[in-house]
This record gives structure tokens, C-alpha cells and sequence, in this order.
């Protein structure tokens, strides 16, 4: 060996050793990351009055949710909630999530308390604890993985309500804070959380082209204040293209907007009950008023059960050609009731 | 086109059809694959204006279909139309020119020039014309590493079944154009009395590479074609982690051509011989056995046993030990030296540089960890692109920019539209790489059409939009040289020159008093019979193990058993038993 292999060799080694430092380094947290079972060891020492037993089910192109423990999901009787997670500060989520079709993500980007990016993978199960952020509020957990056109409708809410009580003005204040660093500061907070509007007892939502409200999904999370007499006018614009998931095709080929679904505004309830407060068969290109009087904690409001769009110009689509079709929903957001 | 040209003679010259049958091959490799290049930026053009545009004005330019079409075929286009068809010919090339040797096998390079180009027709999927145009059939699969979508049964949005089989023509062609050249390697090595020059054992392990990772999507491929058809079941990860064997693979298969050419411009433009020759062949050594054995590195975020992952974690550290011996050799090669800049100068140091830039991001996605935070954002978009832009394309184009010369026999049309080329290139690139870098770190996931249109992020696409522009309109005029070459450059006498003494007259660079390697041609049936050695025989074995190992993968089930470890021992052994025996045999050891 000469003396130019010698260096090679030497360097190579302070390489190797540094590479040592880092996997040794890092190695606990490769057993708590990743979806694997052991993410749920840190629930060990609270007590099951603060963890909310979560199972995710994800299929293109929705989250399905069911909690059970200090919340227990119900919407309008059933244990689902589409794209809604419900939870109070100090909890935790123990997540068990599985996939009902395709390989899907579960990413919760909220730097502040935690990150959590894990696959989904069919005929696999999906582990993991995640911290409810301290801060009252809604946080956005999304699909982080491509499965299919409408993937980035596939985007939920993680919506932490106070314990007991209405939201606090000087948390809502923090939360609008910490989400503007968030939109201007790498690896900070949850970008993803939509813009907020109020405190108020008036609000007008308009959907896009696309079909979204104020072109984000979720829409806006709307502030508004106990006992107020809210009026909510959400006017839908005509689908008219396939860019919209509301713009869907029958079996022949012929498109046409969508028709037959809920519109309404629903109560958000501390223990996850979620109630209906008005509905209407959804109508293009007119105003859909909902009044109400604010007496729960937060309120959905849009459509909240996805709807299942089916591409097939001319009736074309087949096994061959391919095929194009899937839950979505986009026209929904929150609205947060702020106490006295 | 020149005026006093006509259209036969255009054809002629671009692709070179007065010449002998490989250079008449490679050029129409050459020239589908700038073809399919094109096509490819297109693509990412129209990605890079949905992001954009929706960024700044709230607007959807293209369907969902056709965005993330786009984005399926910008990868397939750029990734295999493009460069592995382009680097498929620089071996097939420099194997011929390099060895001296007599070509045999025209057959079987035609149809694997054949096939690839099918292959990307494939992909494309259908476009229906009656009873209304519509190309919104097109394959939105990405490049399909998340099995089970698009098979019907599995996933609510189906592929055309096209799409699969346009992947088994690319498996066909990497193979047969694969064996055709190890073909060509066996017959010199018979015949050599020295060692191979590094940069041909770099080709030649480069090949292996290919060969070997195309066995985990080959798998895939089947698999998935079959589970279209419901004749057997799919299971989603085996399927995965098979898809990347060859998913992380490919991703040194096309940086190693430029880890070549690296070890063959760095000396000649420094005028100086290796720092370390032997430890250059080690490196290829330790390529060809890291490369193909960390598919699961891509699945840290899957609920897989903790312990393999860690292993994982490991092999993919080790994959980078070669590229830091590679680094220092190539550093204490040039130290010191003098060395003019000339176009092919900037564009080497572009590779070399880049290589260490994108190299530190791509080691920190390596780490589970790290992994935790950035895995499927921007920022592991951005790794990769800062791979293929600052190191696999400007060692491309280093290449390119002599061996054009080479096969033509014709000098550059222009010297500044080529400093023009490598200036906007490398600056675009940067913009480009670094938008996306911001993107990943404010938390943006990849493929989101539709994002938060909050100021950072806005500014970031935009960023990588204006640098992807002006990078292409570089690229654009970079082609307009190239087309101008062919049909109205200088005629310079180069042949007979060494590659070093062509690199010195293309680039009015420095000398080389490189070694020419002159081996015998011919030879009979018998001769080859009698060749084959137990080195090679070795590498048979292995190729064979590994066909075997997929099948403890396919039958892993949830991977928590013994058959995932089962499953990378036989393929680490079939790798080892590939890479020490063959390249041994082929005298690069």
C-alpha cells in the first residue's frame, strides 16, 4: 500500500466514524418514528382518561376517523367522521391506521409540538402517538402521499377544542400568531392552517371554479362569538368543467353537476358528537342562508360527507383505457366559537 | 438548417448515417433521447406553471389528470427516454471506441434501440380520438412506486395496462442493450494485457448496476401485469420494496456515468495521471455492492421491522464511503495543477461540485431521523434534482461537449452560445434546486397541486420556476449549437487522436499523453467458448441468486417474519458474487 492509499484509507475511516456517531446518535428516535409499533411506548404513563384511542382509515380520496375515549366520535349516529379529528389539549391520540385501498400518508405538520409523517400501506397496519398541540384550534393533517388526481383534496382537521368552555380570545390570538410564523419560517408551526375570519356574526363563503372556498381545503375557519345569532351564506358556483369534483359524469358519459347532497352547517360538540344544525339539498349559483343561534364550542359547515366523483367522458372510461373516480370533498371548513 | 443543405442531406448528418453501424446507432440514440428530453421539460414546464400559477393567482391551469400526468411522464421521459438512453449510448460508444473493438450482435442493439422508444409511446397511455379527442387517459401514476395504484380491484383510479407494458419493453432493453455490452467487455478482457483505464471500469460496473437493479421493477413489472389481470394477488410492500431495488438504484446508475467521466476529464484537463488508481477501481468495487441492496431506505416511514431499517440505514452510509474516496482522489489529482476553463472545464467542475452539494442533502434523507421530518416534502424533491441537475447533466454535457466533435468529425458551431449554455444552465439550476429546498423546509409536500398560497411559499415556487426557465432556455440553446453542429460546424480532423488528444483539440485545452489500449478483434467461437472463466460463471450465479431472492420478498406478507432478512441476504450475496467475480474477469480489478 502506498502512501496515497494511506490517505484514501484514513479518510474513509474519519468518514466511517463520523457516519458512526450520527446512527449511534439518532438511534432512539429510529424506534418511535416510521408508523412501527413501538411509536405507541410513550403512551405508557398517561393515564387512559387522557388518550383518545384513534383508528384513521384512509381511501381515495378521504380520511375516515373514529375515536372512542375521552371523545367518542358521532356524526349524526355514526362512530365516522370524515376528514375530523376531535381532541382537547394535553391529549393524546393513539393512532392505529390502516388503508382502504392505496398506499396513503398521514403527515400532521405542526412543528410546534411534533411532526408526524407515516405511510399507510395496504394489508399493513399504522402506528403512532400524537401529542394534541396545547393550543386551542384547528391544525390540518393531510395525505402526504401522491394516490390518485383529487390527492390533494384529501386534507383534514385536527380540531382541538377546550376542554371545557368556548374558545379563549388570547389563544385564538396566539394560534393566528404562531400560524403567520409558520407561513414565514421553515420548520415552524403548521403552514397548512387556513386563514381566519372574525370575530363576527355575518359570513359569506363563495366556492371556485373548483369548488373550494376562498381556494384553500379546508375553507377559512370563520371566529364567532357565544350566543350570537350567526348568519352563514354559502353560495356555490356552477361546476362547469372537470377541474371541479362537484362536475361529475353518469354511467353514459354525460356530465353534469352534482346533485342530491347535503349542504349545512353541524355543531361540534366537546365530548365529538357532531349534530345537525340546518341542512339544505345542495343549489348552484344562489345564496344557501343558514342561521344559528352559537351555542357549541365549534360548528362544521359545507358539505362534510365526501362525494364520489366519477370521470368518464362519452363513457369511455374502462379497464383498458382507465379509469378515474373517488370521495372528495373540498367545500367544507370550521367555525370556532369564541367564549365571553 | 443550412440553405445549401437539403433534406436528405439533414437527415444524413444528424444522424450520421454515412457513418459505420454503432456510431449510426448511437447517434439515433442520441437523438430520440434529446427527442424524449424535450418532451420530458416540457412536461416539468407544465408542472412548474400549475404550481406557479396557482401560487400566485389562485388559478388551475391544467386538469388534475393532466398535472400529475405530467409529472409521471417528466420523470419517464427525462429519467429513461432521456438519460438512460443517452447514457446507454455513451457505453455503447465508448466500449466500441475505447476497446477498439470489432462490434458483433447489430441485431440485438437495434431491437433494443427499438424497444426503449416503444416503451415511452407506452407509457404515455392511450389517447382517444373518437368519439370526442381526449388525452386525459394519460398514465398518472408518477413513476409508480405505490403499489397497488392504478390496478383495478386494488385502487379506485386504473391505469391503462399499456403503462405496465411500456415498463417491461424498458426492462427488455435494459437488458439486451445491457448484455450486448458486458458482451463486448468479455471479449476484450480476453484479450487485454493491462487493466482496464478506470473511467471504462466505471462504464462497465455502471452496466452491472443496471442490470442488477432492473431485477427488483422487473419483479414489480410482472407482478403488477399479473395482478391487473387477477391471475395472482398483489402485496403492496414486497411489491414496493422489490419497485426499490431498482427506485434508489437508478438513481446511481445515472450519477455514475458522470463519477466516470469525472475520472476521465479531471486527469486529462489537469494534465496529470490519477491520485490513486487503485483505489478508483475500489470505489467501483464498493458502488456496484452498496448500490442495489437499500430499497427500504425509501420506506423508513412504513411500519417495517425497526431493525432492518437501521440496517439500512447503514448500507446506505456505506454507499457514500466510495463517493468521499472518489472526492479526495479526484481533489488530490487536480491540486495544484494548471488548468485552463474552458466550456468542458466549467461543466466538469459543475459535476464535482454539485455531486458534494446535493450529496450532503441526500445524506441527511438517509438518516431515519431526519427522514421523520422531510419525508414526501419538497425537500426530498429537491435532493434529487439537485443530484441530476448540478452533477449527472453537467458531466453529461461534458461529455457531450467532446464527444460530439468525436463522432462527427465537426468542431462546435459556436463557443459562446456553449458559454452561454453552461452559464444560464448552472444559474438556473441553482434557483430551481433552492426553491425547492425552501419549499420542503416550510413543510410543502410533494405534487401538491393545490398549497397554502402564503407569501414563502409563493416566492419559493417562483423561484424554481424562473430557475427552471432560464436552465431550459439554456438547454434550448445548447440544442440549437448542437443542430447547427451537425449540419454547419467546422470540419476538424480528429481522427485517430486519443480520447485525451480530442478532449485537447475540442476544448483548446490541455494535452494528454494518454494511453491508447489496442487489443485483437477478432475472434473465433472457439476462443469465446474457451473464455469463459469461472469469474464469469460467479457472475451468472449471482444474477440467478438474486432472480431467487424475490421470492421470499414476494411471500413476506407483513414483513414482521424471517423471510425480509432471507430475502436481502440472497440478494447482497447475488450483488457480491456479480460485482467482485465479473469486474475481476474484466481485468478492472
Amino acid at each position: 500500500m502506498d502512501k496515497k492509499e494511506k490517505y484514501e484509507i484514513a479518510w474513509a475511516l474519519f468518514v466511517i466514524v463520523l457516519f458512526a456517531v450520527v446512527i449511534v446518535g439518532t438511534l432512539p428516535q429510529d424506534f418511535v418514528v416510521g408508523g412501527v409499533p413501538n411509536s405507541l411506548s410513550i403512551l405508557r404513563n398517561d393515564p387512559p382518561s387522557d388518550v383518545i384511542q384513534t383508528t384513521v382509515i384512509s381511501e381515495q380520496y378521504v380520511f375516515l376517523v373514529k375515536e372512542a375515549g375521552p371523545v367518542n366520535s358521532n356524526e349524526m349516529g355514526s362512530p365516522y367522521l370524515y376528514n375530523l379529528i376531535i381532541a382537547h389539549p394535553g391529549e393524546w391520540l393513539n393512532m392505529t391506521m390502516r388503508s382502504a385501498d392505496v398506499t396513503a400518508n398521514f403527515y400532521f405538520p405542526d412543528y410546534a409540538d411534533t411532526v408526524v409523517d407515516d405511510q399507510i400501506v395496504p394489508g399493513l397496519v399504522t402506528y403512532d402517538a400524537l401529542r394534541v398541540p396545547n393550543l386551542t384550534g384547528p391544525f390540518v393533517f393531510l395525505n402526504g402521499e401522491y394516490n390518485g388526481p383529487w390527492f390533494s383534496y384529501q386534507v383534514g382537521e385536527l380540531l382541538v377544542l377546550p376542554s371545557s368552555g368556548y374558545f379563549d380570545s388570547q389563544d385564538l390570538s396566539l394560534l393566528q400568531a404562531q400560524n403567520l410564523r409558520a407561513q414565514s419560517s421553515g420548520l415552524v408551526g403548521d403552514p397548512y392552517n387556513t386563514q381566519m375570519i372574525g370575530p363576527s356574526s355575518q359570513f359569506t363563503v363563495v366556492t371556485d371554479k373548483y369548488g373550494l372556498f376562498n381556494g384553500s381545503v379546508p375553507g377559512p375557519t370563520l371566529i364567532t362569538r357565544l350566543g350570537d345569532q350567526v348568519t352563514l351564506n354559502m353560495i356555490f358556483t356552477t361546476p362547469a368543467s372537470d377541474h371541479n369534483y362537484l362536475y361529475n359524469y353518469s354511467a353514459a358519459g354525460v356530465p353534469s353537476p352534482v346533485q342530491g347532497i347535503e349542504v349545512g352547517v353541524y355543531a361540534v360538540w366537546w365530548n365529538g358528537t357532531v349534530s345537525l344544525v340546518a341542512q339544505q339539498p345542495i343549489s348552484y349559483g344562489k345564496p344557501m342562508i343558514f342561521t344559528f343561534n352559537a351555542t357549541a364550542p365549534a360548528y362544521v359547515y359545507g358539505i362534510i360527507s365526501p362525494v364520489y366523483n366519477v370521470y368518464n367522458p362519452d363513457g369511455m372510461s374502462n379497464n383498458l383505457i382507465g379509469q378515474d373516480k373517488g370521495y372528495v370533498m373540498g367545500a367544507w371548513g370550521t367555525i370556532l366559537v369564541e367564549g365571553s | 438548417m443550412g440553405i445549401d443543405m437539403g433534406f436528405k442531406e439533414f437527415v444524413t448528418a444528424l444522424f450520421q448515417l454515412d457513418k459505420d453501424w454503432t456510431t449510426r446507432i448511437v447517434m439515433g440514440m442520441l437523438v430520440m433521447g434529446v427527442i424524449w428530453g424535450l418532451l420530458g421539460v416540457i412536461d416539468s414546464l407544465m408542472v412548474r406553471l400549475q404550481e406557479t400559477i396557482w401560487g400566485v393567482s389562485g388559478v388551475l391551469v391544467f386538469t388534475p389528470q393532466e398535472y400529475f400526468a405530467s409529472i409521471t411522464l417528466h420523470a419517464e421521459r427525462d429519467l429513461f427516454g432521456f438519460a438512460q438512453q443517452v447514457i446507454y449510448a455513451i457505453f455503447i460508444f465508448f466500449t466500441i471506441k475505447l476497446l477498439n473493438l470489432q462490434p458483433r450482435a447489430k441485431w440485438l442493439l437495434n431491437v433494443s434501440f427499438i424497444l426503449i422508444n416503444i416503451s415511452m409511446m407506452f407509457m404515455e397511455g392511450p389517447v382517444v380520438l373518437v368519439p370526442n379527442f381526449n388525452d386525459n387517459y394519460f398514465s398518472a401514476t408518477i413513476w409508480y412506486y405505490i403499489s397497488p395504484i392504478g390496478l383495478p380491484n386494488y385502487s379506485n383510479y386504473v391505469v391503462s395496462p399499456l403503462f405496465f407494458i411500456g415498463w417491461l419493453l424498458l426492462d427488455a432493453f435494459t437488458y439486451m442493450a445491457g448484455i450486448w455490452i458486458v458482451y463486448h467487455y468479455y471479449i476484450a478482457s480476453r484479450q487485454l494485457k493491462e487493466k482496464l483505464p478506470v473511467p471504462l471500469v466505471f462504464f462497465l460496473m455502471d452496466t452491472l448496476l443496471f442490470m442488477i437493479g432492473y431485477s427488483g421493477v422487473t419483479a414489480a413489472n410482472v407482478w403488477d401485469l399479473l395482478s391487473f389481470y387477477n391471475v395472482i394477488p398483489m402485496n403492496p410492500i414486497a411489491n414496493q420494496i422489490a419497485f426499490w431495488i431498482f427506485g434508489h438504484a437508478v438513481v446511481y446508475m445515472a450519477w455514475l456515468p458522470a463519477i466516470g467521466a469525472l475520472y476521465l476529464l479531471i486527469p486529462t484537463l489537469a494534465n496529470r495521471p490519477l491520485f490513486s488508481d487503485r483505489m478508483g477501481r475500489i470505489s467501483a468495487l464498493l458502488y456496484l455492492i452498496f448500490s442495489n441492496n437499500v430499497p427500504i431506505h425509501h420506506l423508513y416511514m412504513v411500519n417495517l421491522p425497526v431493525t432492518i431499517k437501521v440496517l439500512q440505514e447503514v448500507l446506505t452510509y456505506a454507499v457514500v464511503i466510495p463517493s468521499m474516496m472518489t472526492f479526495l482522489n479526484l481533489w488530490a489529482t487536480v491540486k495544484g495543477a494548471q488548468v485552463k476553463f474552458n466550456v468542458i472545464t466549467a461543466f466538469t467542475v459543475t459535476a464535482f461540485t454539485g455531486a458534494i452539494a446535493a450529496g450532503v442533502t441526500g445524506i441527511s434523507n438517509a438518516t431515519i431521523a431526519f427522514d421523520a421530518i422531510v419525508h414526501n416534502t419538497d425537500w426530498v424533491v429537491s435532493h434529487f434534482h439537485a443530484m441530476i441537475l448540478l452533477s449527472i447533466v453537467p458531466a453529461a454535457m461534458a461529455v457531450l461537449y467532446f464527444m460530439i466533435p468525436m463522432m462527427t468529425g465537426r468542431q462546435w458551431f459556436s463557443s459562446k452560445m456553449a458559454w452561454f449554455h453552461w452559464l444560464g444552465y448552472v444559474i438556473g439550476s441553482v434557483l430551481f434546486v433552492v426553491g425547492y429546498e425552501l419549499q420542503g423546509l416550510e413543510g410543502l409536500i410533494r405534487r401538491a397541486e393545490i398549497y397554502p398560497r402564503i407569501p414563502s411559499l409563493v416566492d419559493a415556487e417562483v423561484l424554481s420556476t424562473v430557475g427552471a426557465l432560464i436552465a431550459q432556455v439554456a438547454t434550448l440553446v445548447w440544442f440549437l449549437n448542437l443542430v447547427l453542429t451537425l449540419v454547419k460546424g467546422r470540419t476538424a480532423r480528429l481522427e485517430g487522436l486519443s480520447v485525451g488528444q480530442l478532449i485537447n483539440t475540442v476544448a483548446s485545452s490541455l494535452g494528454w499523453e494518454g494511453e491508447s489500449i489496442n487489443i485483437s478483434t477478432l475472434f473465433s467461437k472457439i476462443m469465446i467458448k474457451k473464455a469463459i472463466s469461472s469469474m464469469w460463471a460467479l457472475g451468472i450465479l449471482g444474477s440467478i441468486i438474486i432472480v431467487v431472492s424475490m421470492f421470499p420478498l414476494a411471500m413476506s406478507g407483513n414483513t414482521y417474519n424471517d423471510l425480509p432478512w432471507i430475502w436481502i441476504t440472497l440478494l447482497t450475496l447475488g450483488i457480491v458474487l456479480i460485482a467482485y467475480p465479473i469486474l475481476r474477469g474484466a481485468k478492472s480489478l
